[in-house]
């Protein structure tokens, strides 16, 4: 079921949020054998909260946007009560004292949040073997990766163990791997939704985002946790609101023809070519457009979050929590060293500032494209769901699958993957939208799943 | 951008800079990784960025004013008599 049905059939008493608890909490003890989404399941408190919402009864009108809908939590966002390990060691022990304001705000609309997810440490990854507690599988192919980092919460949502998951999108972490295993996955605006109780890893790219099973769900969730929040000093306060349903006719779709080269598979680049043209049946207008940046991305995006890492991962040097002896896996390690470097004397210029300026002119070629154009289509991954082991030993090559979300991400805007169809393994539909019209992709993409219904 | 090689002196110093512990016999696996990962970066030479003023966010200008507000109960499980417990830092 969807989470919108759920909340809907909670509220009117077709079903309790116990009787929803207790069903999800079997769909996740048969699919943890299987993908290993979960670090940790909050089995009893779950049953508690849900029970206790099924005492109070349905809220007031007009609130309960969530009421007894299970949420899994990426373990990079804060739960107060319960361990948070961003998927390493170093954290042992380390339980917040507060509640991630998307957290808040999901449980003030009655969301029973029902445990954390696996991602690659500190979110470090695109494929969720990064984790200190091992991998997470594709719930489609359980031999591949679900993607990452947020593959726990994507993989518990496409095995159908849970209708909604937050997870989070530095350089595509919610679009990536979404779109790997067949699912919705939504990068909000930079500073939509707030990032308090969110761990650092980029802290000018780090966004919260929902990851679901439509469109619909994912914008009901964004919904619930946009909003500014005094306790992030980047959250906006200007948000535009806008219909997240209605028809597209006469929006100009821009298509790109660098998102459409190497290194993207031949077959996803077929499947996504095709998707985007059911567009024009529903009257939208397509409009080739060039963003020559885009190769440069990855570079420019690597340089700036492995430097801002090497600045936020200096708190966990063991002087304030006891993390001493304790050691960072090899990927986490690599881009710590990768950021030391890029912000030393004598190579400042060269790697941090130069990538800055190339986050310029990424920006700035976005912004010249969102003057022709009212949204931008591509593929969101360049390859379907690889195979566990297969890019561990070559990073490089793992750092190239993110070459088509990182420019999205640099330049702050709105993302969304959505699942595209066809034969074999998941392929996802990006979408991307000026700074601040969400709603706008929201409703674009939601008209997508509804043109694939009626064709 | 300038090209050069990565030596095991510039992994190690940037590990010692950056307060984390690599083994000896990992110190060459890091300098081939990295110095590959920046081999691939050099495409940046490309472009000429003369004049270009840098992005360090996404979006400009969002900054709220800083106040000082209560701060929050810790829950740490190295927390002692309201102090943090700490590994010694000196012999």
């Amino acid at each position: 079921m969807n989470a919108w049905q759920i909340a809907e059939s909670c509220r009117s008493g077709d079903t309790t949020p116990l009787e929803v608890a207790r069903s999800c909490l079997n769909r996740i003890r048969e699919s943890e054998s299987v993908t290993r989404a979960f670090l940790q399941v909050f089995d009893p408190a779950l049953l508690a909260r849900a029970e206790a919402l099924t005492r109070e009864g349905p809220p007031a009108e007009g609130r309960g946007l969530l009421f007894g809908v299970p949420v899994a939590v990426k373990d990079n966002i804060s739960v107060a009560g319960h361990a948070l390990t961003c998927g390493s060691r170093v954290l042992e022990g380390y339980q917040p004292a507060y509640h991630a304001t998307a957290v808040q705000r999901i449980l003030d609309e009655g969301a029973v949040i029902v445990g954390k997810t696996n991602l690659d440490e500190f979110a470090m990854g695109s494929s969720t073997e990064h984790s200190a507690f091992g991998a997470t599988r594709n719930p489609r192919d359980v031999t591949r990766s679900p993607g990452g980092s947020s593959g726990g919460s994507a993989a518990a949502v496409g095995s159908g163990a849970v209708p909604l998951a937050l997870g989070s999108d530095t350089g595509g972490s919610i679009r990536q791997p979404a779109s790997l295993c067949g699912i919705v996955g939504f990068k909000p605006t930079y500073g939509a939704v707030s990032r308090y109780g969110l761990v650092a890893f980029a802290s000018s790219l780090d966004q919260i985002g929902p990851m679901a099973r439509s469109a619909r769900d994912a914008a009901l969730l964004f919904e619930v946790m946009t909003g500014w929040d005094p306790m992030d000093s980047t959250s906006l306060r200007d948000v535009v609101h806008e219909p997240f349903q209605g028809d597209i006719e006469g929006l100009k779709i821009g298509v790109p023809g660098e998102y459409f080269k190497d290194p993207i598979e031949a077959s996803v680049r077929e499947r996504v070519e095709t998707s985007i043209d059911r567009f024009t049946r529903a009257g939208a207008r397509l409009v080739k457009i060039s963003l020559p940046h885009t190769k440069y991305a990855v570079p420019a995006y690597y340089l700036t979050a492995t430097s801002e890492a090497s600045s936020n991962l200096a708190r966990y040097d063991g002087v304030r929590y006891g993390a001493l002896g304790r050691n960072f896996g090899p990927e986490v390690k690599r881009r710590i060293m990768l950021g030391t470097f890029s912000l030393s004397s004598g190579y400042y210029d060269a790697y941090y500032a130069k990538a800055a300026k190339v986050r310029r002119l990424i920006r700035s070629e976005f912004e010249e494209a969102f003057r022709k154009v009212d949204l931008i289509a591509g593929p969101t991954s360049p390859v379907r769901a690889f195979k566990l082991g297969e890019k561990t030993n070559d990073p490089v090559a793992m750092y190239r699958c993110d070459s088509l979300t990182t420019p999205a991400s640099l330049a702050g805007l709105p993302g969304i993957s959505v699942p595209c169809g066809g034969e074999g393994l998941p392929v996802g539909l990006q979408l991307l939208g000026p700074p601040l019209r969400d709603g706008l992709v929201l409703r674009a993409a939601r008209a997508f799943e509804g043109m694939k219904d009626g064709v | 951008m300038h090209k050069h090689m990565i030596s095991k002196e510039t992994v190690r110093n940037a590990a010692h800079l950056a307060g984390i512990r690599i083994h000896d016999s990992e110190v060459e696996r890091y300098r081939a990784e990295l110095e590959r990962i920046l081999d691939y970066f050099r495409i940046l030479d490309e472009i000429d960025t003369e004049g270009i003023e840098a992005a360090r966010h996404a979006v400009d200008g969002t900054f709220r004013e800083d106040e000082i507000r209560p701060g929050l109960p810790c829950t740490s499980l190295h927390l002692e008599q309201g102090f943090f417990r700490v590994p010694r830092g000196r012999e």
